[in-house]
């Protein structure tokens, strides 16, 4: 009834301007009704002063058409369109002098122009008018929507990255995908990079079997840059493990960062393998090969320790048992001397990575006691005495 | 009567006598004693001891229930006086829970541990996260084992065991990759006499040598070992550093073949640790 009450109102101003110029009526109706243009905005809601602006730029194309409505209740869409998440679509209406655009059929308020910018699922028509009585309704066109595409990584890091590299970097995004699109122009699922760039890419999902894909948004990107810091090399000398000469220097000792040493040398503290990770602009690191140590000094603080022989006294056999706080690896030197200072025994044994270590003894003790010094790695334990029966 | 007394008295002493000469003798011998009273059952280990003469050493318990899952574990050593380990175990699910530093899961199909994670003191403030992984082949021998330190992704320490049959004929402990040699054991066996499963042979065990007999670990001997030789070399120049060279002797084994007591003689292969001496075995067997 709105839509009625308003062309009778614009069929109205046309009559009246009529009167004023009978080519100045002429050019404005042509123009109106000659356009081509999808963005007329000429709607019965418009005052006639925005009216007359669109009449005035359309009288320069110069179309020369009679006065006259049509409906034409086509639309641009096919009746089953399926939209990527976030796209948005223009139901373009055909040709009428007004229009009402429904949504689930229900009608769409402040919404009368030849287009509409459809955001939501939903069953879409448009109901067009000619101005005076005639009406007519489009076919519904269902508009559905695709479920978001999820979105890539790249070598499975799920944050930005820097990525330092020495000749070529290879990177991978998330299989699964239809299509892909790398920031680089790339469409393959992985990339080879040699030059320092700023890398990201987009995952596609086709719909059905259509032509159509649905892309995903930006994956993380990946700083890939040029590592120019040479791999270091570890040599030991003593207790101390050396790097090869650098600016920056960390220091890992069974992949755990040694958070206190920082420069090109580390005491060494225990058994373990160790690395160091040098870099000449703090930004790329170059990573030495595990250096292993399987000779550790003994703490020079060591307390919690019990070294103790078994039976005592004895005739023969018997068993040197040394219980440390921490697993050690290392060599054993153990001295046994008679009472008169005359070394019985004098011994060495590797000790790989043990904590409670037993060494048995067959040997002959003629009465009297006997004393024992263990060292380890050359630390010297308390002596323990054994009686010989 | 008193000849008769006499008589027994010698008569007595002279199988002890020569009970005592049966365990100091380095032969291999069976005995006519039967550990599985029912030949359905299956016997495992519940006492593994250390002897010498009266001399008790160490001994390890392990407590079994009646389908002997282990409940606990313990382990007395005489050099020091004490009972060094006394473990509960507790089952949750896959997930045998030792104690707070250090779990173990297996395998539900065939009970084989297939990680092991403690938590290893390296400084009084320091400690590191340790997994262990074991891979077995499908006939159950473990074949291999990862060491992960402080959730590292790749292995840092990588053991391969090689079988002739059910007998493990060598491991090679490799650094993280799995190329340089740290340690590597090969065994001799004795194969005119078989034996039911027994021990675990694994020299690397440095992580749980005590606990491995307990559980299931892959498979074991069917012969009984008669040398086992460990060189251990220079991680980061390949030269060895030292060898340990054990003998295996004096077995004594049940009618039904299962070991009772066998001598090592060399050197301690620390990795099985326990094994040291004069080594007696019992069963429990369900």
């Amino acid at each position: 009834m709105r839509i009625c009450k308003l062309n009778i109102l614009l069929f109205l101003l046309l009559v009246i301007s009529s009167n004023i110029g009978a080519q100045g009526i002429r050019r404005n109706v042509i123009s109106f009704y000659g356009s081509t243009s999808n963005n007329l905005k000429l709607t019965a809601g418009q005052t006639a002063s925005g009216s007359h602006e669109n009449l005035q730029n359309s009288f320069v194309i110069g179309f020369q058409q009679p006065l006259m409505f049509k409906v034409d209740a086509s639309l641009n869409v096919k009746l089953d369109t399926i939209l990527c998440a976030n796209e948005k679509l223009i139901l373009r209406a055909g040709r009428c002098f007004s229009y009402q655009w429904f949504r689930n059929d229900t009608l769409i308020l402040n919404y009368n122009t030849d287009s509409l910018i459809v955001e939501k699922e939903g069953s879409y028509k448009f109901v067009g008018s000619d101005g005076i009585a005639k009406f007519d309704t489009s076919k519904k066109v269902k508009i559905s929507y695709q479920i978001k595409t999820a979105t890539p990584f790249i070598n499975t890091l799920i944050k930005d990255t820097l990525l330092c590299f020495y000749d070529t970097l290879r990177l991978r995004a998330t299989e699964g995908f239809d299509k892909y699109l790398w920031s680089s122009g790339d469409t393959t699922q992985s990339i080879l990079t040699r030059n320092n760039s700023k890398i990201y890419v987009f995952g596609a999902k086709r719909i059905g079997l259509t032509n159509k894909y649905c892309y995903s948004d930006s994956s993380n990107f990946v700083l890939a840059t040029k590592n120019n810091t040479p791999i270091p090399s570890i040599t030991r000398v003593s207790d101390d493990l050396i790097s090869s000469q650098s600016l920056q220097y960390k220091w890992f000792m069974n992949n755990a960062l040694q958070p206190n040493f920082s420069n090109n040398t580390y005491r060494i503290q225990s058994k373990g393998f160790y690395r160091v990770e040098t870099s000449i602009d703090k930004l790329c690191w170059s990573r030495s090969k595990d250096f292993i140590v399987q000779l550790a000094p003994v703490s020079s603080q060591l307390k919690d320790y019990s070294l103790s022989v078994y039976p005592n006294p004895t005739t023969s056999l018997f068993f040197l048992q040394l219980k440390l706080e921490k697993k050690y690896s290392g060599f054993v030197q153990i001295t046994i001397v008679d009472s008169r200072g005359v070394p019985r025994v004098n011994q060495t044994q590797f000790i790989f990575n043990d904590s409670n270590i037993r060494i048995p003894f067959n040997i002959k003790l003629n009465k009297g006691t006997y004393t024992i010094q263990v060292k380890l790695n050359g630390y010297q334990f308390k002596t323990v005495q054994i009686i010989g029966l | 009567m008193r000849n008769y007394f006499i008589f027994c008295c010698i008569f007595f002493i002279a199988i002890a006598c020569d009970k005592k000469d049966d365990l100091n003798n380095q032969e291999n011998k069976i005995v006519s004693q039967i550990i599985a009273k029912n030949p359905n059952s299956v016997c495992e280990l519940v006492v593994i001891k250390q002897i010498n003469g009266s001399n008790l050493f160490n001994r390890l318990n392990f407590k079994r229930d009646t389908s002997n899952k282990v409940l606990s574990m313990d382990y007395f050593d005489s050099t020091t006086n004490t009972i060094d380990i006394k473990t509960d175990f507790y089952y949750i699910g896959d997930t045998i829970k030792i104690n707070a530093n250090s779990w173990m899961l297996k395998n539900p199909q065939t009970n084989n541990i297939v990680k092991y994670f403690v938590k290893e003191k390296i400084s009084d403030t320091a400690w590191d996260d340790i997994v262990y992984e074991y891979d077995y082949d499908l006939s159950g021998k473990l074949t291999r084992k990862l060491i992960y330190y402080n959730q590292i992704t790749s292995p840092d320490y990588i053991t391969n065991y090689s079988y002739d049959g059910n007998n493990l004929v060598k491991s090679e402990l490799l650094a993280g990759n799995g190329v340089t040699k740290i340690m590597q054991t090969d065994y001799q066996y004795d194969l005119s006499i078989r034996i039911k499963p027994w021990i675990y042979l694994y020299s690397d065990a440095f992580e749980n040598y005590k606990l491995i007999q307990g559980f299931s670990f892959g498979k074991k001997a069917m012969n009984p070992v008669k040398q086992i030789t460990t060189k251990v070399y220079d991680a980061n120049n390949g030269n060895l550093m030292d060898t340990w060279l054990t003998s295996y002797k004096g077995y004594i084994v049940s009618s039904d073949q299962y070991v009772l007591q066998v001598t090592t003689e060399g050197d301690n292969q620390q990795g099985i640790g326990l094994f040291l001496g004069t080594i007696r075995f019992e069963y429990s067997c369900k």
